[in-house]
């Protein structure tokens, strides 16, 4: 005995195209959420300064690359570093890698309110 | 047994031979380099034990220390003053290190990141060790 079946994907890719623009949608939005949340952290933890330029400088942007969506945290002032780390004078104020113990729990809070 | 994380991580550098001399936060004016400085709680993050609410589980915290490795750039005839093996084996002597002499249980230490750092003017390099300590908060 011989059978054929004829098998419609379309709705089922159709579909599966849908859940993945979702996600998609989520992770970039989990992304800038996370960004800004370490970004405010690490303005709370740079030090102040008169011009206040180190906690303008810094900044976050939303990218994506092959393997999803990501924040880029970026301090653009020359002396970030020395402030970061330290001198030999200065002890080292670590507001930027303070700022990034701050991203798993970011994270767990933000990704458990896109699952709402 | 130390009294604070910075101690601890001072003791097991003393302990470890390298022939340089440790302080904590700041080495005293007049200090001849090369020597190591350790400052700790740089961030401390409270890391999940148990179920949350859970008086009973232990709370546990990740604690960023850094240790820092001071050498002379270069010499007065301008000759290389910087050792090559000093720093490596820093990262040598406290990664996953048991870190015996803490004042509270420490469940393991790995060191994140060590950048090297050039300050011309003062004739320095400046290695930064950045280190994490997984240990009970008290």
């Amino acid at each position: 005995m011989k059978a054929t079946a004829e098998l419609d994907t379309g709705e089922f890719v159709k579909a599966f195209h849908r859940v993945c623009d979702q996600m998609d949608a989520r992770g970039q939005a989990l992304a800038d959420q996370v960004g800004e949340a370490v970004a405010s952290e690490m303005k709370r933890l740079a030090p102040a300064g008169r011009s206040g330029r180190l906690r303008r400088s810094i900044r976050y942007r939303v990218v994506r690359d092959r393997l999803g969506w990501y924040a880029e945290l970026t301090v653009n002032v020359f002396y970030a570093s020395f402030i970061e780390w330290g001198t030999r004078h200065t002890a080292a104020v670590a507001f930027f890698r303070g700022g990034l113990e701050h991203a798993p729990a970011a994270v767990r809070r933000f990704a458990g309110r896109l699952d709402r | 047994m130390s009294a604070t994380t910075a101690g601890a991580l001072k003791a097991l550098l003393e302990a470890a031979g390298l022939g340089v001399s440790v302080h904590r936060d700041a080495a005293p004016d007049g200090a001849v380099m090369p020597y190591i400085t350790v400052s700790e709680g740089l961030a401390t993050t409270p890391l999940q034990h148990g179920d949350v609410g859970d008086a009973a589980a232990d709370t546990a915290v990740a604690e960023l220390a850094q240790v820092d490795v001071w050498q002379a750039w270069r010499t007065p005839e301008k000759a290389n003053a910087e050792s090559y093996t000093l720093v490596p084996a820093v990262v040598k002597a406290l990664h996953g290190a048991k870190l015996p002499t803490a004042p509270t249980v420490v469940h393991g230490m790995t060191v994140d990141s060590s950048v090297r750092l050039l300050e011309r003017d003062s004739n320095t390099v400046h290695q930064a060790i950045t280190v994490r300590i997984r240990r009970r908060l008290m």
